[in-house]
């Protein structure tokens, strides 16, 4: 890579890392939703149950 | 579509395609006017052709002309011609050229116009043009002797 | 139209998909990126520091992919007024956000070595930033606008009206003078990369697409759940209040 590298390094390292960033925290809010969802839900069962 | 929501709809359809035609063709126009500030550089033809004052600053583009670069003494001040083929200016530059700088290579300049002498130079950069390829290839062509650079190919 | 943009279905059938897309993103990625950093071969003029273009060209690409798409999606948001249009756009947003920054970073430190600058404001690097705006100002309406149905109406305009800049940028290298090159891939005449260049510039597309389609899918079924979230705890508080 040579006298390069300082240019070419930090490219692939910031495009690795925010892709990352962004694919994690994507995944897990849809994640933490869904949890969410199945709370409420269950909530709703039990009050429609005690009907 | 003869409901009420599918007239309301096409409606909608209308109002976007008309908007969205006035809006290029307004910035069509805006743009057009404004063709000179937008370019980057002039090439040699250009600058021959409008008459800039003497002392203004402006980019200037094209290619290296083939042995027409040299040094000073100081090692610091260089001479080189650009070209686009049709126009040559003569162009004079104290400073550090990128790498990629070289006869045959494209280059935009930064300086003034310089009537009575060569144009001053303050900043140089190399333009790359669109192709890549790995130096065994190159070298194998030129081997052959068939390698030509694509600026130049564009040029003639 | 209506059936496929059910939003049940689609998050049912998005489900499905988005593990498969996560797994090819994963492998093409690595392939690619790996492939365009140590195994391709180093260009006659610019040595190593065109490997940049492996991360640089797809990221540029996708962050006009994916203003097309939120414009297009914009367009039968305004027509057909489904929500699912709207959140679709609005799950891309930040995904196209971070393409462009990537873009406009990856191709700085691309032009200290090989122009000798890292900014100019030429068309295309000026029009690329200005897409970056246009995303934040698409996000900041989101943010901004309370009322969902008026927030929705106001993003798909600044979508639609921020498409206009998609062929300035697209074609700033042809309309005027830039010292950024014309298009090296899609050109008449066929790629201006050799075989051994191209080939892993290809791979690292097709993983940036993937992707896309993989994040805007997850952050869509997050926008899906959380209006199904929205509407279970108003159904709750009134059950409530009914009990109570």
């Amino acid at each position: 890579m040579g006298e390069y590298a300082i240019f070419v390094w930090p490219c692939y390292i910031v495009t690795v890392a925010l892709l990352t960033v962004l694919c994690f925290s994507s995944w897990k809010n849809k994640n933490d939703d869904e949890k969410k969802l199945e709370e409420l839900k269950n909530q709703m069962n039990e009050l429609t149950k005690q009907d | 579509m003869t409901t009420r929501a599918g007239k309301r709809k096409k409606k909608r359809l209308y109002l976007v395609l008309t908007s969205m035609t006035v809006l290029v063709l307004a910035v069509g126009l805006v743009l057009t006017a404004l063709q000179d500030s937008i370019s980057l550089f002039v090439d040699p033809t250009e600058l021959k052709e409008r008459n800039f004052a003497d002392g203004q600053r402006i980019r200037l583009g094209g290619l290296v002309a083939e042995e027409s670069f040299s040094k000073d003494a100081d090692g610091l001040t260089y001479h080189f011609d650009i070209t686009d083929g049709a126009e040559t200016v003569s162009v004079v530059y104290k400073g550090s050229l990128p790498d990629l700088f070289r006869e045959g290579q494209g280059v935009v300049v930064e300086g003034s116009i310089n009537q009575h002498g060569p144009f001053v130079a303050t900043e140089v950069l190399a333009k790359h043009d669109e192709n890549y390829m790995p130096k065994e290839v190159v070298d194998s062509l030129k081997k052959r002797g068939v390698f030509r650079h694509a600026e130049e190919e564009e040029s003639i | 139209m209506h059936k496929f943009a059910n939003p049940a279905r689609f998050l049912r059938i998005s489900k499905m998909i988005t593990p498969w897309c996560f797994f090819l993103t994963i492998v093409t990625m690595v392939a690619g990126l790996y492939w365009g950093l140590f195994i391709a071969p180093e260009d006659y003029q610019m040595g190593a520091s065109y490997r940049i273009i492996f991360v640089h060209v797809p990221a540029a690409h996708l962050s006009e992919i994916c203003y097309g798409f939120m414009a297009v999606a914009s367009v039968v948001a305004i027509i057909w007024k489904h929500p699912l249009a709207d959140q679709s756009a609005r799950a891309a947003a930040p995904v196209g956000a971070v393409f462009t920054a990537l873009a406009l970073f990856t191709g700085s430190l691309w032009g200290k070595p090989t122009w000798g600058t890292y900014w100019i404001w030429d068309a295309r690097l000026t029009s690329e930033l200005v897409l970056l705006f246009l995303y934040f100002g698409y996000m900041a309406v989101w943010e901004a606008v309370e009322d969902r149905t008026k927030a929705a109406r106001i993003a798909a305009i600044v979508a639609l009206v921020g498409a206009v800049n998609l062929p300035i940028i697209k074609f700033s290298v042809d309309w005027w003078n830039t010292l950024h090159q014309p298009a090296s891939l899609l050109r008449a005449g066929g790629a201006g990369l050799h075989p051994d260049m191209l080939w892993p510039l290809l791979t690292c597309i097709l993983a940036f697409y993937l992707f896309f389609v993989t994040v805007v899918l997850w952050r869509i079924q997050s926008l899906i759940i959380r209006r199904q979230i929205r509407g279970l705890q108003i159904r709750l508080a009134e059950e409530e209040r009914a009990n109570g």
